[in-house]
């Protein structure tokens, strides 16, 4: 029973900590700004800006976006990386 | 054939007894609920969910290409009519009204050259940063010609809309 009893602590500490530590709202508002951004043709080296130093200073993580236009395609490719520190991500797709 | 057999009748007792009492102690043990110290990151985490799901909620476009309610509050400034879709959001799960009160308390931040800047949104009540409090953000594109009153770049322009969510 007392091994149980305090056993109980640490998993419900570090699974729920897990959950609040990983950025997922995060990461999937910044793809979707992104991506509509770039969908809307708004995307430029200011709006990068706002995000790369608004990320940094608020929810410090280091965020970098490079977009690569195919024009014999008519497409977008978008790379997307996130690094808070614990979570590191990376994307890269055709808009 | 036996002569006594009142031996035989004890021991189904003792059996009986015995299974009477480990289904007792197995209630009484499953009856009772520890709560640890690291429950109370599981309330932080129920609160983080439920404001960026309102928040997501709110920021959903109607259809694909248009702006969403979120935006368009955000860019008008429009702090009651924030307040009047996003409180009910947050208090959908209450089933008494003044129970479970969760509170917030929203700014927008802004940058301005390698400055960041922020203005005040809305809130329930005034935070006072004692509150054992979550946070949520969620990115906003605002277009030239918005009310909100960060310094004037004439570009489209990304904000981080923040919310602070406690409960009291």
């Amino acid at each position: 029973m007392m091994i149980i009893v305090s056993q109980a602590t640490p998993v419900g500490q570090t699974t729920a900590e897990g959950v609040l530590e990983f950025p997922k709202h995060e990461i999937r508002d910044l793809r979707c700004e992104v991506l509509r951004s770039v969908g809307d043709t708004t995307f430029d080296e200011a709006i990068h800006e706002d995000f790369r130093v608004l990320s940094l200073e608020r929810n410090h993580a280091i965020v970098n976006v490079q977009i690569r236009p195919k024009i014999d395609r008519n497409v977008t490719m978008v790379t997307i990386r996130f690094n808070n520190g614990v979570t590191i991500y990376e994307e890269t797709l055709l808009v | 054939m036996v002569a006594d057999d009142s031996g035989t009748l004890y021991t189904i007792e003792g059996v009986a007894a015995a299974l009477l009492m480990i289904a007792t102690a197995t209630i009484v043990l499953q009856s009772v609920s520890i709560y640890t110290p690291g429950d109370m990151h599981i309330d932080d985490m129920l609160l983080e969910q439920l404001g960026a799901d309102a928040l997501a909620v709110l920021d959903m476009p109607a259809a694909p290409g248009e702006r969403s309610d979120l935006e368009l509050i955000v860019a008008s400034f429009d702090c009651v009519a924030f307040h009047e879709s996003f409180y009910p959001l947050l208090r959908k799960r209450s089933l008494i009204p003044d129970d479970d009160p969760v509170q917030y308390s929203a700014r927008v931040f802004y940058r301005d050259g390698d400055e960041i800047g922020s203005v005040f949104f809305a809130e329930s009540i005034p935070f006072t940063g004692y509150e054992p409090s979550i946070r949520v953000t969620r990115w906003i594109q605002v277009h030239p010609g918005h009310d909100l009153l960060i310094p004037y770049t004439g570009r489209p322009q990304a904000v981080l809309f923040e919310v602070v969510l406690w409960r009291g």
